[in-house]
């Protein structure tokens, strides 16, 4: 099992949020740091980090950072 | 398993030609502010593209190099055999452009002229069906013309009034690769794919017969990411390309390297179509290829669809590939269809004219 505080450290580097942790129950979509560009980078990064590569089908259905975190293990 | 083993055809010419006028990435005023123009350029690595404002087609460019490649080979119109003209922006519905082009250059009439309806993964599959119709000897003198201009505003953008607003990513170019008949050759291998249940992901649909031009196709509609669209320009799902990228164009470079019995060392330049930086990166880092084998025009040309490949070339590594010494390339187109295709070939003594720049 991938380790989800690592993961959450990685999405927040992703996301480049630095005055605050964030949460596995949270909706990533709903953050203001959220766009185009940082789904991109959050796909590269998980194919870095996990050589896992989630499809833009299957990851339309995620909506918290723990469904993406299980993604990931599913995966793997 | 689609697999060409090529005997008797030599790449004699590549050219390339581009509008003069360049849109600078931070001047665009799709960005609502430095910071967002800057984020992009790191990410997209896109700082400025060509882009000529309606003063001229995807097949002047075309023309362009084609004759220029003819001039500096000693080549005249009556010599061609077949013209190709490979793009998603032709002149008119109908007739194919090659058409319009072997009328323009004055071929002769026992020349073959068709359209071939790809983008970004245009060089190796114009190569596959040139060098394969090549094959028994009846076509001696070829023309390979691809690339794309835009015709209208590409998507998404944010303000949606104006056309110069579009997200500066893509560029225009048109480009020549010129083929001949030769039993000397060296071996060339061609690899071609498509996944069409990705037909969407990168699609304009009006304008076709499924969906001819309404009224309501000029009307914006705005995406999850706040950015407007309308059927009539061309949209893309960006994630849905990125994962098909990063998973396709690697494996068919690796599949590449195994048919041919080559390893990453034995080849001098790798030549990715060029999507955007994170994309190439991302591939680049996966195929395990040094970044010095794997030139970039995207900086300064932006994604240039199938023009993508003969404008690296041209651009960025003219000198090396005209220095008289025998290259080995792998190059490899990816994008809309989904369409993928590779190509592993030898240049030697190409004939590569400095970029055409039009006014």
């Amino acid at each position: 099992m991938m380790n989800q505080s690592r993961f959450l450290a990685q999405m927040q580097e992703v996301l480049e949020i630095e005055d605050r942790t964030l949460s596995p129950d949270e909706e990533f979509r709903e953050l203001p740091e959220w766009s185009s560009l940082a789904y991109l980078s959050t796909i590269a990064m998980i194919d870095d980090e996990y050589d896992v590569i989630i499809s833009a089908a299957d990851f339309r259905k995620l909506q918290t950072f723990a469904d993406i975190a299980r993604a990931i293990n599913e995966r793997r | 398993m689609a697999t060409q083993h090529i005997q008797n055809v030599t790449v004699r010419g590549i050219a390339s030609a581009v509008p003069k006028r360049i849109l600078e990435v931070r001047d665009s005023k799709t960005f609502p502010s430095v910071k967002e123009a800057e984020k992009f350029i790191a990410a997209v690595g896109v700082e400025r593209v060509r882009h000529h404002l309606g003063t001229m087609c995807c097949s002047d460019m075309c023309q362009a190099s084609g004759e220029k490649l003819m001039a500096e080979l000693g080549w005249k119109p009556e010599d061609i055999d077949m013209l190709i003209f490979l793009s998603q922006s032709m002149d008119y519905i109908l007739p194919a452009t090659a058409c319009v082009l072997h009328g323009k250059m004055r071929l002769r009439q026992d020349c073959a002229c068709f359209d071939i309806g790809l983008g970004c993964s245009g060089w190796p599959y114009g190569l596959s069906v040139a060098c394969g119709m090549m094959q028994s000897g009846g076509f001696k003198k070829v023309l390979l013309l691809m690339g794309d201009a835009r015709g209208i505003a590409i998507s998404p953008q944010r303000v949606p009034e104006n056309e110069s607003k579009a997200t500066p990513l893509f560029g225009d170019a048109g480009t020549a690769t010129a083929l001949e008949y030769d039993s000397s050759a060296a071996a060339m291998t061609i690899d071609t794919y498509t996944d069409g249940t990705g037909y969407e992901a990168i699609i304009r649909r009006a304008g076709g017969t499924r969906e001819p031009v309404k009224k309501e196709h000029s009307q914006y509609t705005v995406d999850e990411f706040g950015q407007a669209h309308r059927a009539i320009d061309t949209t893309m799902d960006g994630a849905a390309v990125f994962v098909f990228g990063i998973s396709q164009a690697p494996r068919a470079v690796k599949g590449m390297l195994q048919r041919t019995g080559q390893s990453v060392e034995d080849v001098d330049y790798f030549l990715f179509h060029q999507a955007n930086l994170m994309m190439n990166e991302q591939i680049r880092k996966k195929c395990k290829i040094p970044p010095e084998k794997c030139p970039y025009s995207l900086h300064d040309f932006g994604n240039n669809s199938s023009a993508s490949i003969p404008l690296t070339m041209v651009t960025q590594i003219r000198e090396q590939l005209t220095d008289g010494a025998s290259h080995k390339i792998i190059a490899c187109g990816f994008g809309v269809g989904l369409s993928w295709g590779t190509v592993s070939l030898t240049l030697q003594n190409c004939v590569i004219p400095p970029l055409i720049e039009m006014e």
